[in-house]
C-alpha cells in the first residue's frame, strides 16, 4: 500500500478518459486544472464538455433605497454580472483553442450556455416544489422537498443529475424583452460563431443554450451541426425561422426541447426521427413531426389546439409513447371552456399508447369531470403509471377533483401506481399555512362508505404516492375516497410539506386509520 | 398476467458468454449483460466469442466487480422497455421510479471502494466501453477534487509539478479568469 501511494493514477488515465474526468467539473475547476502539470495543461483544453450556467441573482434587498434607486442598482448590477459572463464564457472558449494548439479543436461533443438576464420570463416561485422528478430515495426527496432548490441549474447534462421540475414559472404572459430590442441583444450573451462551423462542430453531440443571442451566419453553407443529437433550447428569442434554419442544420437530431421560445411559429421537424420532445411554454409554436421514432412527450403550455402538435409518420395511429409529460397551464384549465375541454380529449386521445403519463393542471384532474359526454375521453390501456398534478384545495371542491380523477381513472384499466402530486395553491402564501387549514380534528363528511367502483383500484393498483400532502380538507376527502376503493393495494407513500409534527403526526394517524386491518405498508417522508 | 412487465423474458437471454480475465479466471454471463459492454457487443456481432473472450487488461477482481454492476443494469434496462431496449438514453424518463431508486442506491455503494480499485474500473470501464460506468467512475474522481485548491489536488493525487516556475506563472495568467 505504501509504495502504490506514490503512484499518480489520474495522471497516467489516457487523454480521453482525463478529459472525461474534467468534463465533470464546472469550466472554471476543469481551467484551473492546467496549473496541476503539463499534462493537465493539455488535458484541460480537450475536454469534451464546455458547461457554462450563469447563476441565478440572488434576490438581496438592500433596504432603505427607493424602489427606482433599487431599479436602476438592480439593472446595473445586472448588466455588469451578465458582462462579467459573457467575458468568462469567451476567456473559457479561448483557452481552450490556444491550448489546443490554434488549428485543430479537439472535437467538443458538448455545449451548455445558461444565461439568466434581467426580466428574463423565468422566475421561479420560491415556494416549496416537491421535487417529483427527481427519483432519488426516498430520504434525499424530503431533504430536497424542505429547500427547494432555487439555484439549481436550469439544464443538467448528466443522467445522474436530473433537474427538478420548476414548480411554476411565468412566462405565460408576453412580459420582457426581446432580441428585437437592440439594447438587449446587445448585453445577451452571443453564442460564438466558429460552433456553428463543420471544422470545429462536427464532433458536437449535444447542444444547449439558454437566454443566448443564436447569432447564426447568414449563410446556410456555414451552418452545419453534422453529429448533433440533443438540441435543448430554453429563452432563446431569435427568430423562428432562425431556430428552424439551426434545427434544420442538426444532422442527426432525436432528442428536442424547446423552452420559453416565444418567436417559435411554424418548425417543421419532418424531417428528423424524433426519439423525444419536449416543448415547453412556447406559447404559438406549431410543430409538425415525425413521430415514427418518438417515445417521449413533455408538454407544457395551454391546452393545445389542433395544429399546435401535428405528428405524421406511422400512419394514423397514435405514436407509441412510452412516457408522456403534459402540463396544462395558466386559466385555460381551470375555465375550461366547451372548445377547450374538446381539444383537451382529442390531445389526449393521441397518446392512447403511452405507459406513463402525467397530467399536470390547475386543478387535480384538470377539469375532465367537465366534459360533457363521458366517452370523449380515450381510454388509456396501456397506461401502467399515472401521475396527477394540481391543487386539491377549496378553490376546486373536492367533489369536482373526485369526479375529474374518478373518469380518468376509469380510463386506465391496467394501472398499477398512481401518485398525485398536490400543488399549492398559487394564492398560498407560505406564512399563512395554519393549523386551521390542516386540522385533522375538523370531521370529514365524505360519503367514504360507498367508496366509487374502480376497477384498476379494486384489482390492480398496488402503489399510491401522495406528494406535498398538507392535509386540507379536500386532500384528506380524496385520499380517503381513493384509499376505501384501492383493495389491491400493497404500498402507499404520502410526503409531507415542511410543517409542524403534531399536525402531521395526526394526519398519519388518520391515514393509517384508513387502512387499517389491511396488508397495506404505509411510508411517510 | 398481472405481473405481465417482469415474465415477458426474451428467449435470447439463455445466451452465454464466457469472459476470461488477464490470471485465467472464467466467468459466465449472459449475453444480455455482456453487451453493456460496446467492446463485447462489437465481438458478439462479429461472431469471435466462441471459446470465451480473453480480456488481458482486466484482472479477475476487477472483472467481478464489472460483471456485478453490468448484470445489475442489464436486468435495468430488460425490465424497462422489453421490446425497444435500444432506446437507454431515456431509460430515466421511464417508469419504475422505485427501480431507479434501487439502481441509484446500487451505484453508490458500489463506488464504495479504494482508490486503486477505482482507477482500475476506471481503466476496464474505458478498454470495454461500458459507458455507464465510465461515467459513474469518472464523476467520483471529478466530485473527489472540487473546491480543492490546485496544490491540495497535487498532494491527494502525488501529481508531480513539471511545470517550471515561468510554464506555471504564464498559464496563471492565461487562466487568470477561472481563478478569480
Amino acid at each position: 500500500m505504501a509504495a502504490g501511494a506514490q503512484e499518480d493514477r489520474l495522471s497516467d488515465l489516457p487523454d480521453g478518459v482525463l478529459g472525461h474526468v474534467l468534463s465533470f467539473l464546472s469550466v472554471k475547476e476543469a481551467a484551473r486544472a492546467a496549473v496541476l502539470s503539463r499534462r493537465y495543461h493539455h488535458a484541460s483544453s480537450s475536454v469534451q464538455t464546455l458547461s457554462l450556467v450563469q447563476e441565478e441573482t440572488s434576490s438581496s434587498i438592500s433596504t432603505g433605497t427607493s424602489s427606482d434607486d433599487f431599479r436602476y442598482e438592480y439593472d446595473k448590477q445586472e448588466q455588469r454580472r451578465n458582462a462579467e459572463f459573457v467575458a468568462l464564457a469567451d476567456a473559457a472558449f479561448s483557452c481552450r483553442r490556444r491550448g489546443a494548439g490554434g488549428g485543430a479543436d479537439p472535437g467538443l461533443r458538448a455545449f451548455r450556455v445558461v444565461t439568466w438576464t434581467a426580466g428574463s420570463p423565468r422566475r421561479r416561485a420560491t415556494a416549496a416544489a416537491p421535487p417529483w422528478k427527481r427519483s432519488r430515495s426516498t430520504r434525499a426527496r424530503v431533504e430536497s422537498a424542505a429547500s427547494a432548490p432555487a439555484n439549481a441549474p436550469l439544464l443538467d447534462k448528466t443522467v445522474r443529475d436530473r433537474r427538478p421540475k420548476e414548480l411554476k414559472d411565468e412566462s405565460d404572459g408576453e412580459d420582457g424583452d426581446d432580441f428585437s430590442d437592440p439594447w438587449t441583444r446587445d448585453r445577451a450573451y452571443r453564442v460564438p460563431r466558429w460552433l456553428f462551423s463543420s471544422t470545429s462542430a462536427a464532433a458536437l453531440r449535444t447542444l444547449r443554450l439558454g437566454s443566448c443571442f443564436l447569432d447564426l451566419p447568414r449563410d446556410d453553407a456555414a451552418l452545419h451541426l453534422p453529429s448533433v443529437e440533443t438540441l435543448a433550447l430554453t429563452c432563446v428569442l431569435d427568430s423562428g425561422r432562425d431556430i428552424q434554419r439551426l434545427l434544420s442544420a442538426c444532422g442527426r437530431l432525436a432528442d428536442l426541447t424547446l423552452d420559453s421560445c416565444r418567436r417559435v411559429r411554424a418548425l417543421d421537424v419532418l424531417g428528423k426521427r424524433l426519439r423525444r420532445l419536449a416543448l415547453r411554454c412556447c406559447h404559438g409554436a406549431r410543430l409538425a413531426v415525425d413521430a415514427s421514432a418518438l417515445r417521449a412527450l413533455e408538454y407544457k403550455g395551454p391546452v393545445p389546439g389542433e395544429h399546435v402538435l401535428s405528428f405524421a409518420g406511422g400512419g394514423s395511429a397514435p405514436p407509441v409513447l412510452s412516457s408522456c409529460d403534459i402540463e396544462f397551464c395558466g386559466k385555460a384549465a381551470a375555465a375550461s371552456s366547451e372548445t377547450e375541454l374538446a381539444d383537451m380529449a382529442r390531445f389526449l386521445g393521441q397518446f392512447t399508447a403511452a405507459k406513463w403519463l402525467r397530467l399536470g393542471a390547475t386543478s387535480m384532474g384538470a377539469s375532465i369531470d367537465k366534459m360533457r359526454k363521458p366517452s370523449s375521453l380515450v381510454p388509456l390501456p396501456r397506461v401502467r403509471r399515472l401521475e396527477l398534478m394540481g391543487t386539491l384545495s377549496s378553490t376546486t371542491g373536492a367533489a369536482s377533483a373526485m369526479a375529474a380523477v374518478t373518469r380518468i381513472l376509469e380510463q386506465t384499466p391496467n394501472l398499477e401506481a398512481l401518485t398525485l402530486l398536490i400543488l399549492p395553491d398559487v394564492d398560498e402564501r407560505p406564512r399563512c399555512r395554519d393549523e386551521g387549514i390542516c386540522d385533522p380534528k375538523v370531521g370529514l363528511d365524505v360519503p367514504g362508505v360507498v367508496p366509487p367502483v374502480i376497477p384498476c383500484l379494486r384489482d390492480r393498483v398496488r402503489e399510491m404516492n401522495v406528494v406535498h400532502y398538507q392535509g386540507r380538507v379536500e386532500q384528506r376527502a380524496l385520499l380517503k375516497v381513493l384509499l376505501r376503493a384501492a383493495t389491491a393495494l400493497e404500498k402507499l407513500y404520502v410526503a409531507f410539506p415542511p410543517g409542524k409534527f403534531e399536525v402531521q403526526a395526526m394526519l398519519m394517524r388518520e391515514i393509517e386509520s384508513w387502512v387499517m386491518y389491511r396488508p397495506v405498508t404505509v411510508v411517510f417522508v | 398476467m398481472a405481473s405481465a412487465g417482469s415474465g415477458d423474458e426474451k428467449a435470447a437471454a439463455a445466451a452465454m458468454i464466457t469472459l476470461i480475465s488477464s490470471d485465467n479466471e472464467k466467468f459466465e454471463v449472459t449475453e444480455a449483460t455482456a453487451t453493456l459492454s460496446q467492446t463485447i457487443r462489437h465481438m458478439i456481432e462479429d461472431g469471435c466469442t466462441d471459446g470465451g473472450v480473453p480480456l488481458p487488461n482486466v484482472t479477475s477482481k476487477i472483472l467481478a466487480r464489472v460483471i456485478e454492476y453490468c448484470k445489475k443494469h442489464a436486468t435495468a434496462a430488460a425490465g424497462e422497455e422489453g421490446s425497444s431496449s435500444s432506446f437507454s438514453d431515456a431509460a430515466f424518463l421511464e417508469v419504475d421510479r422505485a427501480f431507479l431508486e434501487e439502481l441509484e442506491e446500487f451505484d453508490d455503494a458500489f463506488l464504495e471502494v479504494d482508490r486503486a480499485t477505482l482507477f482500475d474500473l476506471i481503466l476496464a470501464a474505458n478498454y470495454l466501453d461500458i459507458k455507464g460506468l465510465l461515467n459513474l467512475t469518472c464523476q467520483k474522481v471529478a466530485d473527489s477534487v472540487k473546491g480543492k485548491t490546485p496544490e491540495q489536488i497535487r498532494e491527494m493525487y502525488n501529481i508531480v509539478n513539471d511545470l517550471t516556475p515561468e510554464e506555471e506563472a504564464e498559464i496563471r495568467r492565461e487562466t487568470q479568469w477561472a481563478f478569480e
